[in-house]
């Protein structure tokens, strides 16, 4: 018998209150269990994932009442908090990426789960002034050997790699323009083509806005050239320290799906060995390698445990040539090749460094000066003309 | 504090239903208050002081006004009625245009507190003797801080009649979880791919295209989304509110787009300013200026430079064309071209609602027909789609009834498998919410600012 | 009660509410503009005293200039003390402006010091960084602040309460 009108509504209101209230039931149930989890839980300080410390339960004050600041504070302080953050987090990238999405915080998820920051753009003020100084810098010590090097982020060599139709900047004419813009005092090193030339051997890492030791490597080969290295019989040996390395892109873009190896390089055929100084901490090493930096979220610092304002290296090559080098990070994996080729390195970061560079280049005898900077860094950096300028 | 909040979700809401729930009728409303208060008073406990002093200051008034009346003393009852609304629209033109920053919910308050006044005026309501419920009319914390806009007549109707059974408060979540998914999924979404398309310079006309459709479908989905919340969580408390959005974008006109779109706003005027002047039982000239006072209030009721009076003045242009000119002459033409046209039309007008400025505004015109030198179409535009297709379609769907409808007659009256479908669809749905609370700073309710 | 007695009630009540309302309008003007007549000595004093000195150094004036872009001498009065190491961001600037006409460009140099900072420390230096989140930048009619250490809201406060 068919059902007449009223009970075909009858059963429509009653799927529909069942409905509504499973739901009803479902969602208490949720919101009990996430009360009580996050009510008894004990507050984390920190999160790898995101590598920030987690906002802590904050102070009653009268002036933050007034102003609102301890209402915004505690919400920030409860989504913090809030149970199994990471699993939320990997549930948001993983939603987006399915709708379409393929560029999160200006980090593009490409090919080959290779994550590939958006070059920055540069501040061309800071960069005519950061030039002029390298160039006035150079001038005033004509003895002294002095090379530059900008290296490419993985998104300008790897472009192959990027998410269809992706548009980025075109970094290397920004690299072209400050190659232009640098003086005959300055030695050009061009590792563009090198690096291209080898794109397919992992010389970026996939998760991490560093350069490998196997792209440090190409660079260094390139640089050999114009500092006058020989490298004679010298060759390397790379070990893989790590195969669970998740750098700064994952962190930014929230895709920990893929995790880097680092390799290391020791040089063979030459028998040299060093002591690395780091005077801001007053520790000596006889390795530039810091291996307890592996347990550690950022495992790119097993170079020299991360930046510092100034490193020294001394080593047994028999020659009389000491290298300056004004840096970044991406020097901290490239100094790995030079130690048999120079008795002193020293290294600089000017973000870090509030002494006077002239004074530094009289107590080490500085013979030959390398400016190695990424790209990224350059195009914005103010503190390397200021350090400079100081000291002219 | 807002309903899109972790806070509010796990913290605060729970702990009102419970309450609210529990005890015993006579002090509902005294929680109801005071929660409302906290919910208010939440990120800016000094703009309480000002919306407790105007409950009070209109409390006091609204007395007087009928007292008044009750004394025959009409001169008396205009006066007072004019002081009063002088005060309470003095206070909003302070904040608008004298410091340029709005303690929230004070344009929607306002004409909360004014509405009051006009009803007690107009004897369509009794004054309200109980400071209590005068407070719970206006801090109601649903529609405090950004509407529906509900007459105090109505609202005083609804607290008359307050009934409460488990359907309302069934029916209520339903609605507020609809309206949680179209704002945080759809809305706050279509607010990051916008937000792309702004943060370029010089950006290519499809590019444009793309940035105002994005815009027109996210404004949508954001006000009507907090309004659907507004109204669930009012009757999950047994108050019945009418619909504040009916499918505007399917409008086959303007003047129909604003009984589609905001609607509780459109009645505040009609009901408050429209009628009173005459409204359409007048000449023709009287009514054109009946219309244009309504709209150029419309404008410069949602912002405080020129370009939301041009915004106003712009619909209410097409409003007064299609009332005297157009009339029925269009009735031949396919109802779908009609729609297209008056999407067309909004959209344009939206324009001038997110830039900063008029100039701003006609800069991103201009951008549209390629005036920043690049083509129609390049390869950020191309990514730029690729990207928010899906999400593009997903809202276009949804600004028809055709989603709704589907799901109704698959979960309600097929039932079985389909309504456990609709139930696991329902609890995923919720799951992505938090995530996307969880992994952002949430793009606040544009209308906030109001 | 006949309504001609009440209406007196309500009409006091409402003007009584109409007062509060105009003073509440009142204060929500003031704040900002006001200029402080106190010296520069006594604020560094109260400030510096508020605040942790133990890890930080002073700054001659080719320090401030270089790490700030702006000329000590354009001012009534600056004071700086910047990290003792340079893995640190405790710091505090002081400034007492000439004219308030001065504090955007006050307001700018300590921006982009902020940012350099960030900068430098964001992925690496995760504590230096959440320091930096916490700092305050103060800028209220002649006199600029800008503090970065473990109680900055304890400096702030000392600062206003000697403005």
């Amino acid at each position: 018998m068919r059902p007449t009108a009223r009970q075909k509504n009858k059963r429509i209101v009653k799927n529909v209150q069942e409905h509504h209230g499973l739901i009803l039931k479902i969602l208490s149930v949720i919101v009990l269990v996430t009360f009580v989890v996050n009510l008894v839980t004990p507050d984390k300080t920190y999160s790898a994932n995101e590598n920030r410390g987690l906002a802590q339960r904050p102070h009653f004050s009268l002036a933050s009442f007034k102003d609102g600041s301890l209402f915004s504070d505690y919400a920030s302080y409860y989504s913090d908090q809030f149970m199994l953050r990471d699993l939320w987090m990997s549930l948001s990238f993983t939603a987006n990426y399915l709708r379409g999405v393929r560029e999160f915080s200006n980090v593009f998820v490409g090919k080959n789960h290779y994550l590939l920051g958006s070059p920055e753009t540069p501040d061309e003020k800071a960069l005519q002034q950061t030039v002029q100084a390298m160039n006035s810098f150079a001038d005033i010590y004509p003895d002294i050997h002095t090379s530059a090097m900008v290296v490419p982020d993985s998104a300008s060599i790897l472009g192959d790699k990027l998410p269809g139709s992706a548009v980025i900047r075109n970094q290397l004419s920004d690299i072209d323009q400050i190659s232009a813009g640098l003086g005959a005092s300055i030695s050009w090193i061009n590792v563009v083509d090198a690096l291209k030339s080898h794109a397919s051997e992992e010389i970026y890492y996939h998760t991490d806005h560093h350069w490998t030791s196997a792209g440090a490597y190409e660079a260094f080969r390139k640089a050999a050239d114009v500092m006058g290295i020989d490298l004679g019989n010298v060759g390397y040996k790379f070990y893989t320290v790590s195969n669970s390395f998740q750098g700064t892109l994952s962190s930014k873009s929230g895709d920990h799906r893929y995790s880097d190896s680092i390799h290391v390089a020791e040089p063979t055929g030459i028998d040299v060995s060093y002591i690395v100084n780091y005077p801001d901490l007053q520790k000596r090493s006889p390795s530039v390698f810091v291996s307890e930096q592996l347990e550690e979220k950022d495992q790119y610092t097993v170079f020299f445990g991360g930046n510092h304002p100034v490193v020294e290296i001394q080593t047994t090559a028999n020659n009389d040539r000491n290298l300056l080098i004004f840096k970044d990070s991406y020097a901290n994996s490239f100094v790995q090749f030079l130690t048999p080729f120079f008795s002193r390195i020293v290294l600089i970061d000017p973000r870090y460094y509030y002494d006077d560079v002239s004074a530094a280049i009289n107590t080490y005898s500085i013979t030959d000066i390398l400016f190695l900077y990424s790209a990224d860094t350059l195009v914005k950096d103010t503190a390397l003309a200021d350090t400079l300028n100081t000291a002219m | 504090m807002t309903f899109s909040s972790l806070l509010f979700l796990f913290l605060f809401m729970p702990v009102f239903l419970l309450l609210y729930h529990l005890v015993p009728g006579r002090v509902k409303m005294p929680v109801l208050l005071v929660l409302s208060f906290v919910f208010y008073a939440w990120g800016s406990p000094r703009n309480l002081i000002l919306l407790v002093l105007s409950i009070l200051f209109n409390y006091a008034a609204g007395l007087q006004i009928d007292a008044f009346i009750q004394m025959g003393r009409e001169s008396m009852v205009r006066i007072s009625t004019i002081l009063t609304v002088a005060v309470d629209l003095a206070v909003l033109c302070f904040f608008k245009y004298v410091t340029g920053t709005l303690p929230i919910g004070i344009s929607f308050y306002t004409f909360s507190v004014l509405s009051y006044i006009f009803d007690v005026y107009r004897e369509n309501a009794r004054a309200e003797t109980s400071p209590l419920y005068m407070a719970v009319y206006v801090a109601f914390f649903p529609k405090v801080i950004s509407g529906p806009i509900v007459r105090f007549c109505d609202f005083q109707e609804q607290l008359d009649n307050l009934r409460f059974s488990r359907s309302d408060l069934l029916v209520g979540l339903n609605m507020f979880l609809q309206g949680l998914f179209k704002k945080i999924l759809i809305a706050d979404t279509l607010g990051k791919a916008f937000g792309n398309v702004t943060s370029l310079s010089t950006m290519a006309g499809g590019t444009a295209w793309l940035g105002m459709i994005f815009y027109s479908l996210q404004l949508y989905f954001d006000f009507s989304g907090y309004s659907d919340m507004a109204i669930g969580l009012s009757r999950m408390m047994g108050f019945r509110f009418d619909k504040n959005f009916n499918y505007p974008y399917l409008s086959a006109n303007i003047s129909e787009f604003w009984r589609r779109w905001h609607i509780s706003l459109g009645a505040w005027f009609r009901n408050y300013v429209y009628i009173p002047m005459g409204g359409n039982r007048c000449s023709s000239l009287m009514q054109a200026r009946n219309l244009l006072t309504v709209w150029v209030l419309t404008g410069i009721w949602h912002g405080s430079t020129l370009n939301f009076l041009v915004w106003g003045l712009y619909h209410g242009f097409f409003v007064l064309l299609e009332k005297f000119v157009i009339k029925d002459r269009l009735e031949a033409v396919p109802v779908i071209v009609r729609i297209l046209i008056t999407d067309f039309l909004a959209f344009i007008g939206w324009v001038f609602f997110f830039s900063p400025s008029l100039g701003g505004a006609i800069h991103y015109l201009g951008q549209m027909v390629c005036m920043d030198g690049i083509g129609f179409w390049n390869q950020t535009t191309s990514f730029i789609l690729k990207e928010n297709l899906l999400l593009l379609i997903a809202a276009v769907l949804l600004c028809t009834p055709f989603v709704k409808n589907m799901h109704d007659h698959l979960a309600f009256r097929r039932g079985g498998v389909f309504r456990a479908v609709s139930v696991g669809i329902y609890v995923l749905l919720f799951f992505l919410c938090v995530a996307e609370l969880v992994s952002a700073t949430y793009t606040s309710f544009l209308y906030f600012k109001f | 009660m006949n309504p001609q007695r009440m209406s007196y009630v309500y009409t006091a009540l409402k003007w009584l509410a109409a007062g509060f309302l105009c003073i509440f309008l009142i204060t929500s003007l003031s704040g900002s503009d006001r200029t402080s007549g106190t010296s520069f000595q006594t604020m560094k004093d109260a400030v510096t005293g508020a605040c942790d000195m133990t890890k930080m150094q002073t700054a001659d004036n080719q320090m401030i200039k270089r790490l700030y872009g702006i000329d000590p001498g354009d001012y009534d009065g600056v004071t700086l003390s910047y990290p003792l190491t340079n893995m640190g961001a405790e710091e505090l600037f002081l400034v007492k402006l000439k004219d308030v006409s001065q504090q955007d460009a006050v307001r700018d140099a300590v921006d982009a010091r902020l940012v350099t900072q960030k900068n430098s420390f964001e992925g690496y230096g995760i504590d230096q960084y959440a320091m930096l989140e916490r700092s305050i930048v103060e800028i209220r009619g002649n006199y600029a602040l800008f503090i970065s250490g473990d109680n900055p809201q304890k400096v702030l406060n000392a600062f206003n309460n000697a403005f």
